[in-house]
């Protein structure tokens, strides 16, 4: 099952993806509780403040220029709406796209795209700024 | 009004927990609305009417300032973190810097669902701002445009913990700074004290009707005055003392009533005088017997009554029939049915002046002003032999009062005690919720004020007299659920001008007194104990004054006024149990002298040198150190402080305090105080003086009347 954008406004078609992620990060939420030492030296005074967000890290390859560009409409769409990611499990969130860092490789010969990216592929890192959970896992957790 | 007394108990117990976790984590949420100030005349009622200026036409109305609502609270949404300060250095006037995210999440429908539109700089003033010279609008307007913009916008930041919070600061955005990537909204805002800070002593700032200069000046200094009388009667009298005897300005002639078997008979015997016209608010009456109780009653007669208009209740527009006796809804003279206007419980033996209810009346011709006596003296009986009791009177004559002719051409602005020059300050300038100390000392001498003055200065001056200090705090209590804003809300935070609390010990400490344990404060206690500000006597100089009534020259200062020196305790000796030569100071002359030519007497120079003794003292024992935030310690509050490192188990007198909350990572919501260690020797002696002091000359009766505890030898000499 392909990982899937979708443009909930409908002025893009939903995207799925040519390939899914390879790998991703921890995924998760971190309760921020500061530490403070007290001067009587027996214990700390701990200060709960909100929870970081929950972002999606993911780490894949792209290897035609038809889905690195696919991928760049979706970070510039992100600019000013959020759209929903459906993960190859079914999970989907409604996210902004808040890293697309792609870094080219040389290859000998790139069978995929030998027409637009013949001699190269692209790694990328990708961070999803999760806004609502609209189904999955972690259903019932403010984002 | 008070804090509710249920959230502050769950954020006290939350706050020292130190596990400010979970249902207990800081909050800080922010509201913001539109306000305009606006002034005019306001009827009030009688009680809320601290000033008075000759010929004012405004009756019960008085010149003020009011906040109006011009909508609904809104939450401040995305709040990244405040930090607020106030520091008396700063007239007691609080700041708070609020840093909001500048992007919205607006909620849309699409084909496929709810999603949110990301727009950046949401939440700016100029957002939507039809543009000249043929630029592009950035955006349509929205909700939140020219919201966030200038002074017109209040805003209060509610804090605490968990779902208890209450109010930390409520004041007006004066500046905002915006930047972009990250786009940040920076609000800078100040407490309703800018008020007075702000606002020059000119124009509608001020009572419009007075131009500047304005002079306020003790209402009794702006009469002549007079004793008045005639046509002395008496429901009945002993032979050789008759009523008329009352005026004739003899302490050796006295009337005197006829004998009554009881101390309280049925009918009181009474003693009446007739008045001429004119303005009343005191009389004078010397009774031949003591201990009488005495009920006031008042016959208003109309003709040539002062304003024309006839009689009636000065200042007030309560007008009175002619012949009406004038009833203040106090009740009727026992066995008749005449309404009095004052009950005397104990006339005292001496000749004194009582004062009649409010600010007097305005009478005409003939109007009488009638004494029932109650609780006779048991003596001699004058018609037949054996005892008999009586009431009887020595002197009993009207003081009419006129305004002096500078007074009344120039407008003065006339009090009777120095917090109502503070509490019409207040009305003038917008602020409509304080907490005002009455002194108890008239104003020394009149103040005049101009165009180039702040009313803050107003303030000041009244403080300096007397000790007080002003500050502001936010509204106790803010309704979150509700965030309507109906027309009478019109808090801009409250004013608090009282003594300090650094005056009191003890049960005379107002607020609540709360403890900061060293198992809650966060960082590096820092106390200085230290003797620069220390002088090794102080001496004030006031008024210019003949040598025989005591005017003393000094050093090659020629001049012959009134000095007072006070010897601190810390140039003494006999401290701790050391020897009467052990100076703490190691006996270095570090003079003060201090000149005020306003001080007129002996006394005022010796309140003055404590006063600045006092200062000292507190300047040289300070504290400041950081906890978690507990956002009902203000200033001029007491805290305990108990430290093992430094030694510290005492009271602190907060003069500064700061806060900060922070959101997200790294969050926090910390205080930071500072202040004096109240409990050193130095400041105890030198308040336990100063509070006797000023009890002797019947000053400040806010101070505690708990034990005085009293070190060292005795305090003050003249010389």
């Amino acid at each position: 099952m392909r990982n899937v954008f979708i443009d909930p406004a409908g002025s893009r078609p939903d995207y799925p993806w040519a390939i899914n992620h390879s790998d991703e990060e921890e995924f998760g939420k971190k309760r921020n509780i500061e530490q403070g030492a007290t001067t009587a030296n027996n214990g700390f005074v701990k200060q709960q403040s909100d929870d970081s967000p929950l972002i999606i890290r993911v780490n894949g390859s792209i290897l035609t220029q038809a889905q690195f560009e696919e991928m760049k409409a979706w970070w510039k769409l992100c600019e000013s709406q959020t759209i929903y990611f459906r993960d190859f499990a079914g999970d989907e969130y409604e996210v902004i796209i808040s890293e697309f860092l792609p870094t080219r490789h040389k290859t000998i010969r790139n069978p995929r795209d030998f027409a637009n990216a013949p001699y190269w592929f692209w790694r990328y890192k990708m961070s999803m700024e999760v806004i609502r959970i609209r189904a999955g896992t972690w259903e019932g957790v403010t984002p | 009004m008070a804090h509710d007394a249920a959230t502050v108990k769950t954020i006290r117990q939350r706050w020292k927990s130190g596990e400010h976790v979970g249902v207990a984590k800081p909050t800080m949420r922010g509201y913001v609305r539109s306000v305009v100030l606006g002034r005019e005349l306001h009827r009030v009622p009688q009680d809320d009417i601290y000033a008075h200026i000759p010929n004012w036409q405004g009756g019960n109305k008085i010149w003020q300032g009011r906040w109006y609502p011009k909508s609904d609270w809104v939450a401040l949404p995305n709040v990244l973190s405040v930090e607020g300060d106030q520091d008396f250095n700063q007239n007691g006037v609080g700041n708070c810097v609020i840093e909001i995210d500048n992007v919205a999440m607006i909620e849309q429908s699409g084909v496929a669902g709810v999603y949110h539109l990301i727009e950046r700089g949401y939440y700016s003033p100029f957002r939507g701002t039809d543009p000249r010279g043929g630029l592009p609008p950035i955006a349509a307007q929205n909700e939140w445009y020219d919201v966030l913009s200038d002074k017109s916008t209040q805003i209060i930041i509610v804090a605490g913990y968990g779902d208890a919070a209450i109010p930390i600061f409520e004041g007006l955005v004066n500046d905002i700074d915006m930047t972009s990537r990250p786009d940040r909204i920076t609000l800078t805002c100040r407490d309703g004290g800018q008020v007075v800070t702000d606002q020059r002593v000119f124009l509608n700032a001020k009572v419009r009707y007075v131009k500047d200069p304005i002079t306020f000046a003790d209402r009794r200094d702006a009469d002549e005055t007079e004793r008045k009388g005639y046509g002395a009667e008496a429901k009945n009298r002993v032979p050789w003392h008759p009523p008329r005897f009352v005026l004739d300005d003899k302490d050796s002639t006295s009337w005197v009533s006829g004998d009554y078997n009881v101390r309280s008979p049925n009918e009181l015997p009474w003693l009446q005088i007739a008045l001429p016209h004119g303005r009343y608010e005191s009389f004078r009456f010397k009774p031949r017997f003591p201990d009488l109780t005495g009920y006031v009653a008042i016959k208003a007669k109309d003709k040539n009554a002062p304003g024309k208009h006839g009689a009636r209740k000065h200042f007030y527009n309560t007008k009175y029939k002619d012949g009406e006796w004038i009833d203040e809804g106090l009740g009727t003279v026992p066995g008749t049915n005449i309404p009095y206007v004052k009950k005397i419980d104990d006339i005292k033996g001496k000749g004194t002046q009582y004062g009649l209810p409010d600010y007097g009346y305005d009478l005409g011709d003939d109007s009488k002003i009638r004494i029932y006596f109650d609780n006779l003296d048991r003596g001699r009986a004058y018609r037949s032999p054996g005892r008999a009791f009586h009431a009887g009177a020595v002197e009993f004559k009207g003081i009419r009062r006129r305004l002096t002719a500078e007074a009344r051409k120039n407008k003065w602005i006339l009090v009777d005690d120095l917090a109502d020059v503070v509490r019409t300050v207040f009305q003038w300038s917008g602020i409509n919720e304080w907490d005002v100390e009455t002194t108890g000392v008239r104003l020394r001498e009149k103040s005049t004020w101009n165009r180039g003055n702040f009313l803050i200065d107003i303030i000041n001056a009244a403080s300096d007299q007397v000790g007080y200090a002003f500050h502001m705090r936010p509204r106790e209590n803010f309704d979150e659920g509700t965030l309507t804003s109906p027309e009478e809300e019109m808090s801009m935070g409250i004013a608090v001008w009282r003594q300090t609390n650094a005056m009191r010990s003890g049960g005379g400490v107002r607020d609540a007194v709360e403890m900061v344990h060293e198992e809650q404060t966060l960082q590096g206690i820092n106390a200085k104990i230290t003797d620069e500000p220390l002088a090794y006597n102080i001496r004030v100089r006031g008024r210019a004054i003949k040598r025989k009534k005591g005017g003393r020259v000094l050093g090659g200062d020629d001049t012959l006024r009134w000095m007072y020196v006070y010897r601190p305790p810390w140039s003494r000796g006999e401290w701790r149990g050391h020897e009467s030569n052990d100076y703490r100071n190691a006996n270095i002359k570090k003079y003060v002298v201090h000149h005020d030519n306003s001080l007129k007497t002996l006394a005022q120079c010796k309140v003055a040198a404590l006063f600045i003794a006092f200062r000292e003292a507190m300047e040289s024992a300070q504290v400041q150190f950081e906890a978690p935030c507990m956002p009902t310690m203000y200033l001029d509050q007491h805290c305990g402080l108990f430290d093992t490192g430094t030694g510290l188990s005492t009271r602190v007198y907060i003069a500064s305090r700061q806060y900060s909350y922070r959101s997200g990572e790294n969050g926090h919501f910390k205080m930071a105080l500072a202040g004096s260690l109240l409990d050193t020797q130095d400041i105890v002696i030198v308040r336990d003086e100063l509070t006797q002091l000023l009890k002797d000359n019947g000053y400040d009766p806010g101070i505690s009347r708990g034990q005085l505890r009293r070190w060292g030898r005795p305090f003050w000499r003249n010389n």
